[in-house]
């Protein structure tokens, strides 16, 4: 929500009534003068249940001379020109408003009223003092009564936690409207001067867009609790991402993803290590010659048993050896090997 | 909204709303005060609605109120009560202006100060 800049609202004021800051204006008004500073809106913007917050305040002066000080309102009224809640009575228009009024040197009043077709319908609060701001927030909640119904809520802190009063007027028809006040005269109400400070109005619409030039600073992050961060970028050419900081464990991951040759990183072993490699070929396979310092066991069987001869080298003896064996579960001799393995062969 | 059994009239019944706001408004206050300064007073919370003392105090933390609790409570439990109460209001205010029987009832003769009946 962001407050209303009143230079942007149209001023029409020719004898200079009003004094127009970003959030603030000064009302040197007299109820025999027209004057307003208003926005008028598209069709139907001010529709539904709203809620709009100004502050105000009455400024004793010379004299208490009954004059009506309006400082917020809505109608549909569009003319470039300056606008009045009395003539939109006077002319059986509609229109919402919230004023104050000098009843005496003592008190001030608070009158939130709806015109609907030129009938006026109104609550009050008559105990207001001078030179006090009040602090209101100004709803429609269409939900209540048949029409809706326009509170007023006066405080008299900005932190709106002293509620002073409540008005409340019963709708008398639903709506729309296009056109806010931040103040308007009540001409012509006869010669009846005023001094009054109004400020900060907040029409607090969710959605406003603002369009703005230059850098936007954006408010720091506060989490109560734990929070995650996550980083999406959207980049053409070169990314150098932030470095990794982990204050416990972590584990890192790579994953890649790349065409052509794949050149895998030495195999780096502290301790003991097992090495298998594992081909798949096509043609012929030659197998290193099988060297056996020791002793070493062979085993030979026959399809479907029977027996048969052998013939070793032995180099005890340095000679073959022969024999004959029954293979029905496969011969298992002892031999020790200085030879290849293919010298001992079934005859 | 609730009326006790002796409120019985509609003008009863719009002199009860317009009380029932006033404690309404007073109970607010209660809280603010307790938003604003960060404390509050047994016997001033004991004043507040039962549900309102339940919630409020389960809300508040080190015995001071938030402004996220003030918020839910603004725009939860008071503006709820405060329409119900104001909703009534408007209705009582219709019917009083509009009561046919009371209207009838108005003797102009001896009601106007400014009597237009012979004396």
């Amino acid at each position: 929500m962001a407050l209303e800049n009143y230079t942007t609202y149209s001023e029409y004021d020719a004898s200079g009534k009003v004094t127009v800051g970003a959030n603030t204006l000064a009302v040197a008004g007299n109820n025999n003068t027209a004057f307003s500073v208003h926005k008028v809106f598209a069709a139907g913007h001010f529709s539904g249940d709203f809620e709009h917050v100004v502050a105000a305040a009455l400024n004793k002066d010379s004299a208490a001379n009954l004059a009506w000080c309006p400082f917020w309102g809505l109608s549909n009224e569009t003319a470039e020109s300056a606008h009045s809640f009395k003539q939109i009575k006077a002319a059986s228009g509609d229109c919402l408003y919230i004023a104050q009024y000098e009843d005496s040197d003592s008190s001030i009043w608070f009158r939130l009223s709806e015109i609907s077709t030129g009938t006026e319908y109104e609550d009050y609060y008559r105990s207001g003092s001078y030179d006090t701001w009040y602090y209101c927030e100004i709803e429609r909640d269409e939900s209540t009564g048949t029409y809706g119904t326009l509170l007023c809520r006066i405080y008299s802190d900005e932190s709106r936690s002293t509620l002073v009063d409540t008005l409340s007027v019963t709708l008398h028809e639903k709506e729309d409207f296009r056109t806010v006040y931040a103040v308007s005269s009540f001409y012509n109400n006869s010669n009846r001067p005023y001094s009054q400070n109004i400020k900060n109005l907040d029409l607090q619409e969710a959605g406003t867009t603002h369009t703005v030039t230059g850098a936007i600073t954006l408010p720091a992050l506060e989490v109560s609790g734990t929070a995650s961060k996550r980083h999406v970028y959207e980049a053409t050419g070169a990314v150098t991402l932030p470095a990794l900081e982990v204050s416990g464990e972590a584990a890192k991951k790579h994953i890649y993803e790349v065409t052509g040759a794949i050149e895998l990183p030495a195999l780096e072993v502290a301790g003991q290590a097992t090495r298998f490699h594992t081909w798949e070929v096509t043609g012929a396979v030659t197998l290193p010659a099988l060297e056996v310092d020791g002793q070493a066991e062979i085993a030979i069987s026959l399809a479907g048993g029977g027996e048969t001869d052998f013939q070793v080298y032995s180099s005890e003896d340095e000679d073959y050896v022969t024999g004959m064996a029954l293979v029905d579960s496969g011969l298992l001799m002892a031999v020790d090997w200085k030879q290849r393995a293919t010298e001992a062969e079934c005859l | 909204m609730n009326y006790p059994d002796t409120v019985k009239t509609n003008a009863e019944k719009l002199a009860f709303c317009y009380a029932a706001q006033e404690k309404l408004r007073l109970a607010h206050n209660v809280v603010g005060t307790w938003y604003r300064t960060g404390v509050v007073d047994s016997k001033e919370l004991a004043t507040l609605p039962t549900t309102w003392q339940k919630s409020l105090s389960t809300a508040s933390k080190d015995g001071a109120l938030s402004e996220t609790a003030w918020k839910e409570f603004k725009d939860g439990a008071y503006d709820v009560a405060e329409k119900d109460v104001i909703g009534e209001l408007g209705a009582m205010k219709e019917a009083v202006m509009k009561d046919a029987a009371l209207v009838s009832s108005v003797d102009l003769d001896k009601t106007l100060s400014t009597a237009t009946a012979e004396k």
